[in-house]
């Protein structure tokens, strides 16, 4: 019986044996030409000489599904020792489909050995019928080249993949490689996630990550005077991660020494990103973003920019000449000019090798040690360009070209910093130093970061949005820059003939954020209701993780890529087991039904019922360790599939009997209470995680000119409830004042606040006589005032004490800011405002100022008092 | 066929001619970089992909990010006060792209001068048919081959007390992320100008 198990196993899911993989060693003897100094036909553990001076050790252990060889090195000869170590599996025939680690070549019969060496993973597949093998790096290893192919030989398939490096004489280089092999499999991505799944911590922020990572990027366009109304405007716009953008003078110089600080051109404050607008002193820019970095973090997670390989020419030419850059002509260096450092900065080796790369990770570890942020914004992290002759010869993770010529990658470097980063002493609270990437051209830097930008709209080098994702994994991931449609549209056609493109523009942004697991940065919120409304779903699913394999497809397609560019229907999946979401849309608008065959039993999730989060109707049916998912698309709607139960497994052979479940699900019950049903009853409620009552809510008398309501808390206790209670004062200061001036950012609102709209902070012996009709009581003592003998949880309570209304917010398993939080969250129902629309186009077709709101022409909204 | 064979050389007896007077030196760009001729012109390198197709001789030019632009450029020793024709033959893939004319005196100083035309395509959005449809879109749909052209006076501005001596013409990505393959350049010399008083 044990047998037959075990044959089951590994006929639907288990791997074969470490003998299918077989490992070529090739030496570089003169340029182009290699000898091969050992091939086995069977990995497995050994530890021998080979090619008279190359000490070789293989370990091998499984990982996950696959199997991992770790390599060990030792290079006893007297000359550099330049070795392919060539990784080769037979695959099941001919027209199959070959995946690079980049893009697709499908019906392959002959060898394709590409070369394109930007965005791939460090691994290839090759899928015929349900058998699916992968080889590839372990994540662990810093490779500066791999190659991969897949070469035929009379009909004979054989998948392969190198990885190149260079050891020194004397040098020990330890790396690993892996291989994977699969007879039950669908596609090729369910490859990448066995990869994801065997090594989470190169797929998951680490431990210890700010968690407001998962939400919406982008800056606070704040200044000094703007600092009490930036709270509110980050509430209401959800800025839940701030890019700390360029603050410092020079490049290679981020936390500035008094040696290459010019006082005369001082400090760069938020409005001047390019060039020093504040003379000062280190001093003076030490605690300008003090300052600034004390207000923002409030609300807000600060990561603090810095580029590494962009040195100022001046201090790198006098300080760091050993880290100048050297490329490939041995002549010639990148150069910019007039960006993060305002005259010429050059690129430099930031590795571990050199006297740059030391200086910077000082002045990170000064960044941190300094200033409550959490943690690092690299730009231009790139990785991919080569380096040559000291810094290559210097670093283990060397390879080299096939005319001999020792390189050393981009990537090498960042990647050793951003461990660096991640390893500076955690914080009291337990954060550690975490980094988001803008712009990764290679898997270093992704592997090693914590979260990355896509530094443009989502329909924008849409080639490289699932490549990227899949060197992210479950890292999350952004849309920047804003929709920069001014020369997409045609504006000329006028308001009426365009709005249907833009509503479409929109449509897609959501779409492309649930398909890839982003999170639209928030210039794509401001003058956009439907995509701020989205933002705390993209945030949620982020947190819940991206899976490269959805494991979900629509009965009657064959799409072997998921995320191809023209799949009609685009399908996601967000983590494992019970917690697991699907995500379907379909990017024709007609109304039409479809069957989602779910794979569940692929991802811990056998038998799971599904129900819609937004009430749509679906049918269940599960049936061989799969549920058939009915459901209704039509216009651009995305629905999202919550696992919430588990149903009975039909007997395999007995499909008739296979009962159809009818499931609705109502998210937005009365205090937020989740419901389920069955047949129209209630199978399963998940109680609101806050009690409140949203009428009541909504009925307050806030009051108008004069504002009728105030915040009452005991000396010393309302800062303990922050920043809720500043937000709540300032509630009405931000509102009435972008109602008339939707557009500015903060820094050209300065004169502009109405200030008498801003409630008052009284103490509880003060509250009593107060003209204000309606108390917020905020803080223990308050709450005991007017509450002393009650005890809720989790609620917001509501009563007249006095011919006053009181508001308290009575904290339990949420602190009492979690809970202002949900209510000023309802308290934004009444009084909408989503930001006005501020690019270029917007004048053209007189929108500038005006939201967009559900598909609707956009207008200027109208105050709601 | 006669016909043919005759357009065919009556084509090709036009393409030397152009050459003959054409002032862009290796015309078409069989060094892209780091020969004497042509020059990538751009604050960042690193994001740009400039590449020459073995087989055909193409370049391929594209911008990895929007954030940058770059022009693959030719120094063109110029006289003042003549009108001087800018051709290039292209496919635009996506994006948008420059011509782009920059004037320098005769020590090669950077002058006030800037002559341009845009180039802007719709072609491969992923946002056309099902979000968009092509005609809400600006510019070409076209990725064939096409001629594109710019005529260009070497007339002075007026904050300029140099007279122009060399004219740098370029094209690229513009500010976008941008695909474009370019076969040839030329510049040819059309004639004085009669400069504005």
């Amino acid at each position: 019986m044990k047998f037959i198990v075990f044959l089951l196993t590994v006929l639907t899911s288990g791997m074969l044996s470490a003998a299918e993989t077989r490992l070529n060693i090739l030496r570089l003897t003169a340029p182009q030409s290699y000898e091969n100094i050992y091939h086995s036909d069977s990995l497995q553990d050994t530890e021998q000489t080979i090619g008279n001076s190359v000490g070789l050790k293989i370990t091998v252990k499984k990982a996950g599904s696959l199997n991992e060889y770790t390599f060990s090195v030792t290079n006893n000869g007297r000359e550099p020792a330049k070795l392919r170590f060539q990784l080769l599996m037979p695959v099941a025939g001919a027209n199959g489909i070959f995946w690079d680690g980049f893009e697709y070549f499908n019906q392959v019969s002959s060898t394709v050995a590409p070369t394109h060496d930007m965005h791939n993973f460090p691994g290839a597949s090759y899928i015929l019928g349900k058998e699916l093998c992968y080889l590839g790096l372990a994540p662990w290893t810093i490779s500066s080249r791999f190659e991969r192919a897949v070469v035929f030989n009379n009909g004979q398939g054989i998948l392969q993949f190198e990885h190149y490096t260079a050891v020194l004489p004397g040098e020990t280089i330890t790396f690993g490689m892996i291989s994977g092999n699969y007879h039950n499999a669908g596609r090729i991505v369910e490859a990448i996630d066995e990869v994801h799944l065997a090594y989470p911590a190169f797929f998951r922020p680490i431990e210890g990550a700010d968690e407001r990572i998962y939400g919406a990027g982008g800056y606070f366009f704040g200044s000094n005077e703007t600092r009490e109304q930036q709270i509110e405007s980050a509430r209401r716009e959800g800025l839940s991660w701030e890019w700390y953008y360029n603050c410092f003078q020079h490049t290679g110089d981020i936390f500035p020494s008094e040696e290459f600080w010019d006082a005369s051109r001082g400090y760069k404050t938020e409005i001047s990103h390019n060039r020093c607008n504040v003379p000062g002193t280190v001093q003076d820019w030490l605690e300008y973003n003090r300052n600034r970095i004390r207000h923002a973090q409030r609300t807000t997670a600060i990561f603090y920019y810095y580029i590494q390989q962009h040195c100022c020419e001046d201090i790198l030419f006098q300080h760091y000449p050993d880290s100048v850059w050297v490329r490939k002509d041995r002549k010639s260096c990148y150069r910019a000019h007039g960006w993060a450092e305002e005259g010429w900065s050059r690129y430099a080796w930031p590795g571990s090798y050199g006297s740059y790369g030391e200086a910077l990770r000082k002045d990170l570890a000064q960044v941190w040690n300094t200033f409550d942020v959490s943690g690092f914004a690299l730009d231009c992290a790139i990785g991919n360009l080569r380096c040559y002759d000291a810094p290559a010869m210097n670093e283990p993770a060397r390879a080299f070209e096939d005319d001999g010529d020792i390189f050393v990658r981009e990537g090498v470097a960042v990647a050793y910093n951003l461990q660096y980063t991640r390893s500076l002493p955690p914080r009291p609270d337990g954060r550690r130093a975490a980094s988001v990437l803008n712009e990764h051209y290679n898997y270093l830097p992704a592997f090693y970061a914590d979260c990355a930008i896509h530094e443009m709209p989502p329909f924008e080098r849409t080639e490289l949005l699932a490549p990227r994702k899949f060197m992210l994994g479950q890292k999350p991931f952004y849309f920047w820059k804003g929709f920069r449609i001014d020369s997409l549209l045609d504006w000329t056609q006028g308001k009426e003939a365009i709005m249907p493109a833009l509503n479409g523009i929109i449509d897609y942004t959501i779409m492309a954020s649930l398909r890839f697991g982003a999170v639209p940065a928030i210039f794509y919120d401001r003058g956009f209701a439907d995509i701020a409304r989205w933002n705390r779903t993209f945030a949620a699913l982020q947190k819940l993780g991206w899976r490269a394999a959805p494991y979900a497809e629509v009965v009657g397609t064959d799409e072997f890529d998921p995320f191809a560019a023209d799949a009609k229907y685009w399908i996601s999946r967000f983590g494992d087991g019970e917690n697991s979401v699907i995500v379907i849309s379909c990017i024709d608008k007609t109304r039409h039904k479809v069957i989602l065959e779910i794979q569940t039993e692929k991802f811990g999730a056998g038998h799971a019922i599904y129900a819609a989060t937004d009430g749509t109707v679906v049918q269940n049916r599960i049936e061989n360790g799969r549920t058939m998912v009915e459901l209704e698309l039509a216009d651009h709607h995305p629905v999202i599939l919550r696992k919430i139960g588990t149903g009975k497994p039909a007997p395999r052979f007995y499909i008739a009997h296979i009962r159809p479940v009818h499931m609705t699900v109502d998210a937005d019950g009365k205090g937020a209470e989740t419901r389920y049903y069955w047949k129209n009853q209630v199978i399963r409620t998940i109680p609101a995680p806050v009690k409140f009552d949203p009428v009541a809510i909504y009925r307050l008398d806030y009051g108008v000119d004069p504002l009728k309501s105030a915040i009452v808390s005991a000396p010393g206790e309302g800062e303990a409830v922050e920043p809720g209670r500043d937000q709540l004062a300032i509630y009405f200061e931000y509102f009435r004042t972008r109602r008339r001036y939707s557009y500015p950012r903060l820094w050209g609102l300065e004169q502009r606040w109405v200030k008498n709209m801003r409630m008052r902070k009284l103490t509880i012996e003060e509250a009593a006589d107060a003209p204000e009709t309606l108390l917020f009581a905020v803080g223990p003592a308050a709450r005991k005032h007017f509450f002393p003998d009650e005890n809720f949880t989790d609620e917001i309570v509501i009563r007249n004490i006095n011919g006053k209304t009181v508001v308290a917010f009575f904290p339990g398993r949420y602190s009492e800011n979690d809970i202002m939080q949900v209510f000023m969250r309802q308290m934004d129902r009444k009084f909408p405002h989503y930001g006005g629309i501020s690019d270029r186009w917007a004048l053209n077709i007189k929108f500038y100022g005006g939201t967009l709101d559900n598909g609707r022409t956009p207008e200027r909204a109208k105050p709601q008092e | 066929m006669k016909k043919i064979i005759i357009l065919l050389l009556v084509f090709f007896g036009a393409l030397l001619w152009a050459d003959e007077k054409n002032l862009i030196q290796d015309p078409t760009i069989t060094t892209p970089e780091g020969g004497p001729h042509w020059f990538l012109a751009t604050t960042t390198r690193e994001v740009f992909e400039l590449e020459k197709d073995p087989e055909t001789g193409y370049i391929y030019l594209a911008s990895t990010g929007a954030d940058y632009s770059g022009y693959l450029c030719q120094m063109v020793k110029v006289k003042p006060n003549y009108r001087y024709r800018f051709t290039v033959q292209l496919r635009h893939l996506s994006g948008r792209a420059l011509l782009w004319v920059k004037a320098f005196d005769q020590n090669r100083r950077i002058l006030h001068y800037d002559r341009r035309t845009y180039l802007i395509s719709s072609a491969s959005n992923p946002l056309v048919p099902h979000f968009v449809t092509a005609e809400q879109l600006q510019g070409s749909g076209s990725t064939d081959w096409r001629t594109v052209t710019l005529d260009v006076d070497t007339v002075k501005a007026d904050n300029d007390t140099e007279e122009i001596a060399y004219l740098r013409f370029g094209t690229g990505p513009y500010f976008s992320v941008t695909k474009m393959w370019i076969r040839h350049m030329s510049v040819i010399e059309l004639g004085p100008v009669e400069a504005e008083k």
